[in-house]
């Protein structure tokens, strides 16, 4: 079986005078692989969800969901979507909901959606309709309809949408539940602490074009500085060459690269000053983010 | 899929609407056809009129009644299908699970066609049934009336589901409900042009003939009828004068199906390239 979940191949969509995606847009995506597609607003983040889910048609280019067209049905077999906006029915109820997604994809037992219900927090809705359900009650069973059961790949576009910190919690280790499990998930999100959290991968799309795709730690760049988490920061401090910064319970020393770090770390251990972690102080995603998008798209 | 369309049209508030309007209408049916004899009623030429006449009468009139409500529902369930699951954004997960873009289109625009048509059966069946209590009469075909009464709705029902992918929802319905009066109007002209052969050499005459073949919403209505009224009642040829009623040749009765067809398939091409 190919290990290759998503391939798309120098597409490109154009709504009227827009161009929502450029020309040569291409992007695979591995099996099990958590990929967060991030951009600003209009970027054309979703429009790459709903080409590769065969739900808007390239102007040219070609897809592979599962190895196949999504225009083949097999090829949607196992893949939940998760659109940013949904009104469900007003009179139905989510295990009325649940049922008629299950009469098309005949993948889940009911046991799974109670489950994931309960997982998210909701359990107590199942039964009530729609209609009467808060904003951020609908998003939490929208996202236990499409994360329960055995999928094999999960769409989710802004799933914490609407939702209260709790529920974001609770989206958020779910989708990390989802990873965990091998899932292959693709989530679209404004929320970078949370995508920082459950990715693997991020796509950073950029007026319509790709402009970085790679794996997170190797997007993230060194800030020239290591962080060292210790009990008492100025001892480590001194016993340093009286260099760095101590931040409460941290030091934040000066490395001149990165691949200096092993040898360093050797150094702190032999400093004989108790430290309880340290780490190379590199790019969040939200400075990764910002740095793209104003411009600098070079993320070698 | 088809399954879901169908619970999601029969529980709109819509039908409900229907459905107590339909209880009242056939309440009222029931007693003025309760209160009409033959003694009752005369018709030209002060013959008295016979069952076959006041089933006829009543039919025609009632007829005339349901089949507005039964193309109205046709319309507005026909023209909101697509567009109503679009705007909601139910349409792009029910498209990414694992079935064709056909079979969707299938599922969803057939729904409300079943619905119209078993609305269509119930009312017209209970009206025929209430009328044959009070005026026993012998409907000329009823398999010719069950036939067509799918047929009828299935041209209203095509010509709106594929206007509403091109227009939006409410242009759909006001331009399908315009175009419906018209052909109804040009039908009625054709088969005046029936009783009065003058008639034929009109240039009014040709233009209502080619209007009901480009639109032929009102030809599988004529059928029902056809098929539905009672066949020795005086009524039939007085009314004819007024373009009522009227035979079609069977080629009539079966071309609206075909223009449906070819209308449900133009209307996929443009579903299969649509963004949903």
């Amino acid at each position: 079986m190919s290990n290759t979940a998503i391939t798309v191949e120098d597409i490109s969509k154009r709504f009227g005078k827009t161009q929502a995606l450029k020309t040569n847009f291409s992007i695979k995506v591995s099996t099990g692989d958590s990929l967060a597609i991030l951009g600003a607003n209009g970027a054309g983040k979703t429009t790459l969800m709903r080409i590769i889910l065969g739900l808007s048609i390239p102007d040219e280019g070609t897809i592979s969901l599962n190895g196949l067209h999504p225009s083949n049905p097999a090829s949607r077999i196992g893949i939940r979507y998760l659109p940013e906006r949904i009104s469900f029915p007003k009179w139905a109820t989510p295990l009325e909901m649940y049922r008629q997604f299950e009469r098309v994809r005949h993948e889940g037992r009911e046991m799974d959606f109670l489950h994931r219900a309960k997982n998210l927090g909701c359990e107590d809705l199942l039964d009530r309709k729609l209609g009467k359900m808060s904003k951020g009650q609908r998003q939490r069973i929208a996202v236990a309809l499409m994360t329960c059961g055995t999928p094999k790949t999960v769409f989710l576009d802004e799933p914490s949408s609407g939702l209260d910190p709790a529920g974001r919690m609770l989206v958020r280790s779910t989708v990390a539940e989802l990873v965990d499990s091998g899932v292959t998930v693709i989530l679209n999100s404004h929320l970078l602490g949370e995508v920082e959290k459950v990715c693997n991968r991020a796509a950073f799309i950029h007026n319509g074009a790709l402009v970085a795709h790679d794996r997170l730690e190797d997007l993230s760049r060194f800030k020239g500085n290591v962080v060292i988490d210790s009990a008492d920061p100025v001892s480590m401090k001194k016993a340093l060459n009286n260099l760095g910064i101590v931040k409460e319970k941290t030091l934040v020393y000066p490395l001149a690269s990165q691949d200096g770090f092993a040898h360093f770390t050797e150094l702190v251990a032999q400093s004989g000053v108790e430290f309880t972690g340290i780490k190379l102080h590199k790019e969040s995603l939200e400075d990764i983010f910002m740095r793209i998008m104003e411009g600098e798209t070079d993320v070698s | 899929m088809f399954l879901n369309a169908l619970e999601h049209m029969t529980r709109r508030k819509l039908l409900l609407i229907v459905g107590i309007l339909s209880l009242f209408y056939l309440l009222l049916f029931w007693r003025g056809i309760a209160s009409a004899t033959p003694d009752s009623m005369e018709i030209e030429g002060g013959l008295p009129a016979s069952n076959a006449d006041i089933a006829y009468a009543a039919l025609s009139i009632a007829g005339s009644m349901l089949s507005v409500m039964v193309w109205g529902l046709t319309i507005i369930l026909g023209a909101s299908v697509l567009p109503d699951e679009m705007e909601a954004g139910r349409m792009s997960i029910w498209a990414a699970l694992p079935h064709s873009r056909f079979k969707l289109y299938v599922a969803t625009t057939l729904a409300p066609l079943l619905v119209s048509v078993v609305t269509g059966y119930i009312l017209f069946g209970l009206t025929a049934l209430i009328t044959s209590f009070y005026a026993p009469f012998t409907p000329t075909n009823i398999p010719l009336a069950l036939i067509s009464m799918p047929i009828w709705l299935s041209a209203t029902w095509a010509f709106v589901v594929l206007f509403s992918m091109i227009a939006g929802k409410i242009p759909a319905m006001l331009i399908t409900f315009i175009l419906e009066g018209f052909a109804v109007g040009m039908g009625n002209m054709v088969e005046l042009a029936k009783a009065v052969p003058d008639l034929h050499e009109s240039t009014f005459y040709t233009v209502a003939r080619i209007v009901t073949f480009i639109l032929p919403f009102e030809r599988g209505y004529r059928s029902v009828q056809m098929g539905l009224l009672p066949k020795a009642s005086m009524l039939e040829e007085a009314l004819a004068f007024m373009g009522f009623g009227g035979e079609l040749p069977m080629w009539e009765i079966i071309y609206p199906a075909v223009w449906a067809t070819a209308l449900f398939f133009v209307g996929y091409k443009i579903f299969q390239k649509k963004d949903l």
